[in-house]
């Protein structure tokens, strides 16, 4: 046999050869000690690598079986949790709750069977389709009255309220349309990053103006502080989009984050978020709203937090869907004022007419939940972890590794249990070792309170 | 119900039907061979254990469709070794560069009477295999530890048949090359031993 063989001894090592190649390979090996050394050394490899110790640390495989099914346990009480709040819907009654159907599910506290704040909703909605109409009117009462306009807010896919008068407007279609808009925009700001709801919050209007500043400008639009009532729509013309367009450079954009939906605690408190900036039978709710804006920053982050607004309300079986899909797309530069006020209140978040994502939900669930039992607390620290790496990506995924190692501890104080503690030091180790880690001064605190246990 | 001692395609089966401390006994049956396969890729205990958990959370999840008439252990370190390189090929991992014990010596060997010999052996291959790339210290410890087929590996990491082989024979020319000053000794002793 011509050649040696060394580049088959793998394969052959492994009977992984073709039998010709196997059968050549066998009578190579016979006579050149080379290969047969080679072959040797091959196999010694292998042996020693087997011998390898795998060494973990001291009652690691104790545990493991115990934090997998803690994990699994976790994971499903999540889902669970999970879907049922997807069946109930974020609004449990007025889930499926359209038009005169609103008023007709009891219930044994609230009046009319729905909850007050649902109320509010249904006016400020009530407020967004009117006003525009109301004020344009009264801006323009020479012309006809406009083809309605699709609500700088996020609507429902509702009809439009009833209006009166020369405010009344023909063809729902555009509406209708608008409101399809409105739900997608809703649905592209959901995805927006600009921080918690909280943080969007906080700042229900003034960070709004601050966000929406250069978002706007890159559209044109100039962005003024809060304008007096009927200073908010005065960019707002009649006729075509075109016109709308042109028309929407000048300080109407502060219209959108002005009435940026944040989620209603009260019905007061939506009416107000709703009727910003407006005249006519509108103005007492427009200096509410102007008085609105200047609340309390915990106030506004609750009212986020709450995540009620009408348009979630009535878009809710479209929600979802829509946003998926609105995400996807790729944001295209606006071609009317509409759009533009769409977008340009989309980037800034599109504030509180947006639902919690999974993650917040995920989140605000485990939040809640107490422990008080060494169990509970081990079921507890692997739930976060599972958040942790189920939202890898997520604002709160750091809180939620810093949360494993407190529960581990938590439970290491309550069972006194070793490895609970050695499970606590590796998880906030691993924490140390991460880049990301934005509270690496609290898991230290947390380590040095167990220091020399 | 007890499984400590049922046969194992009993605790699968349970263990599909939802019940969990059936597949906890599992993972206590196959978690340090499972443990083996992640450490030696990824070269880091805790990120072994992210790997560990993640493998048995992945194969809980899919069990709905796993046949019951395959073996367990080669299917779960098919799915611990993926996940392994995955985490040693990812950016994150890039970033933390190599893993804490490189250069460093392996643990002695667990026994002592084993011979300062092997002992030093284990440290060198420990440290070589170290610097093997990722996928080609995944494809050893596939199969030179794991003793999974070609086809098996190849399906493990989705690759080619022909690149497993490449692979291998690339790891062992380097491992081998790295135990070159052992391999007389430990030749004869394994020859000694009836190998």
């Amino acid at each position: 046999m011509s050649g040696h063989v060394r580049d088959q001894l793998s394969a052959y090592l492994d009977r992984e050869l073709a039998p010709a190649e196997d059968d050549a390979v066998v009578s190579h090996l016979r006579e050149c000690e080379a290969c047969r050394s080679h072959l040797e050394a091959l196999t010694s490899v292998d042996r020693v690598a087997r011998a390898l110790p795998v060494d973990a640390p001291a009652g690691y495989f104790d545990t493991l079986p115990g934090r997998v099914r803690a994990r699994l346990e976790a994971a499903s009480a999540v889902r669970s949790a999970d879907r049922d709040e997807r069946e109930r819907g974020p609004f449990p009654a007025r889930a499926r709750a359209v038009g005169p159907a609103r008023s007709s599910r009891p219930t044994v506290r609230r009046p009319f069977g729905l909850p007050a704040w649902t109320w509010a909703v249904a006016a400020a909605v009530l407020l967004a389709v009117v006003t525009p109409l109301t004020v344009r009117e009264q801006r323009m009462p020479s012309t006809t009255p406009p083809p309605l306009q699709a609500p700088r807010l996020a609507i429902p896919a509702t009809p439009p309220m009833t209006v009166t008068g020369e405010d009344a407007a023909p063809a729902p279609a555009p509406v209708r349309e608008a409101a399809r808009r409105d739900d997608s925009w809703k649905a592209r700001g959901q995805g927006i990053p600009g921080g918690a709801p909280q943080d969007l919050g906080r700042d229900a209007v003034g960070g709004h103006r601050a966000n929406a500043e250069p978002k706007a400008a890159e559209r044109g639009f100039s962005v003024a502080p809060p304008p007096p009532p009927v200073a908010a729509y005065r960019a707002e013309p009649p006729s075509s989009e075109l016109e709308l367009g042109a028309a929407a450079q000048s300080p109407a954009p502060q219209a959108p984050a002005a009435t940026a939906p944040a989620p209603a605690a009260s019905p007061a408190a939506a009416k107000r978020q709703r009727a910003p900036g407006l005249g006519g039978p509108y103005a007492q709710q427009q200096t509410e709203g102007q008085a609105q804006r200047q609340a309390p920053p915990g106030e506004a982050a609750d009212r986020v937090a709450a995540g009620s607004t009408a348009e979630e309300v009535t878009a809710a079986d479209t929600r979802e869907g829509a946003r998926d899909k609105q995400e996807a797309a790729p944001t295209t530069l606006a071609k009317s004022a509409t759009e533009q006020d769409e977008q340009g209140y989309a980037a800034v978040g599109g504030i509180t007419s947006r639902a919690p994502t999974a993650d917040e939900r995920a989140f605000s669930r485990l939040a809640a939940q107490t422990a008080k039992t060494v169990g509970t607390l081990r079921v507890r620290r692997e739930a976060w972890r599972t958040f942790a790496l189920d939202y890898p990506q997520s604002p709160r995924a750091d809180e939620a590794r810093v949360r494993v190692i407190e529960a581990g501890i938590a439970a290491w104080r309550l069972g006194r249990d070793p490895a609970d503690l050695g499970q606590a030091r590796m998880d906030a180790a691993s924490y140390l070792d991460r880049p990301d880690a934005a509270q690496a001064a609290r898991v230290r605190a947390l380590l040095g309170s167990v220091e020399g246990s | 119900m007890r499984a400590d001692g049922e046969d194992e395609p009993g605790l699968l089966a349970r263990a599909k039907g939802g019940d969990l401390p059936a597949f906890e006994e599992i993972v206590r049956r196959y978690q340090r061979r499972v443990y083996g396969v992640a450490l030696r890729v990824v070269r880091r205990h805790d990120v072994a254990d992210d790997v560990v958990q993640d493998a048995f959370i992945r194969a809980h999840g899919a069990l709905a469709s796993f046949d019951l008439e395959r073996p367990f252990g080669p299917w779960i370190c098919r799915i611990a070794a993926n996940l392994a390189v995955n985490h040693v090929r990812s950016p994150r991992a890039r970033e933390e560069g190599l893993p804490e014990d490189h250069g460093e010596r392996a643990a002695p060997s667990r026994d002592p009477l084993d011979g300062v010999l092997d002992q030093e052996a284990q440290g060198v291959l420990e440290d070589a295999l170290a610097r093997l790339p990722a996928e080609q210290r995944a494809v050893f410890v596939l199969r030179a530890v794991e003793e999974m087929s070609y086809k098996e590996i190849a399906e493990a990491l989705d690759l080619s048949m022909g690149t497993v082989m490449s692979r291998l024979f690339r790891a062992r020319e380097r491992l081998a090359e790295s135990l070159a000053p052992y391999l007389g000794p430990l030749a004869q002793r394994a020859q000694g031993a009836g190998r």
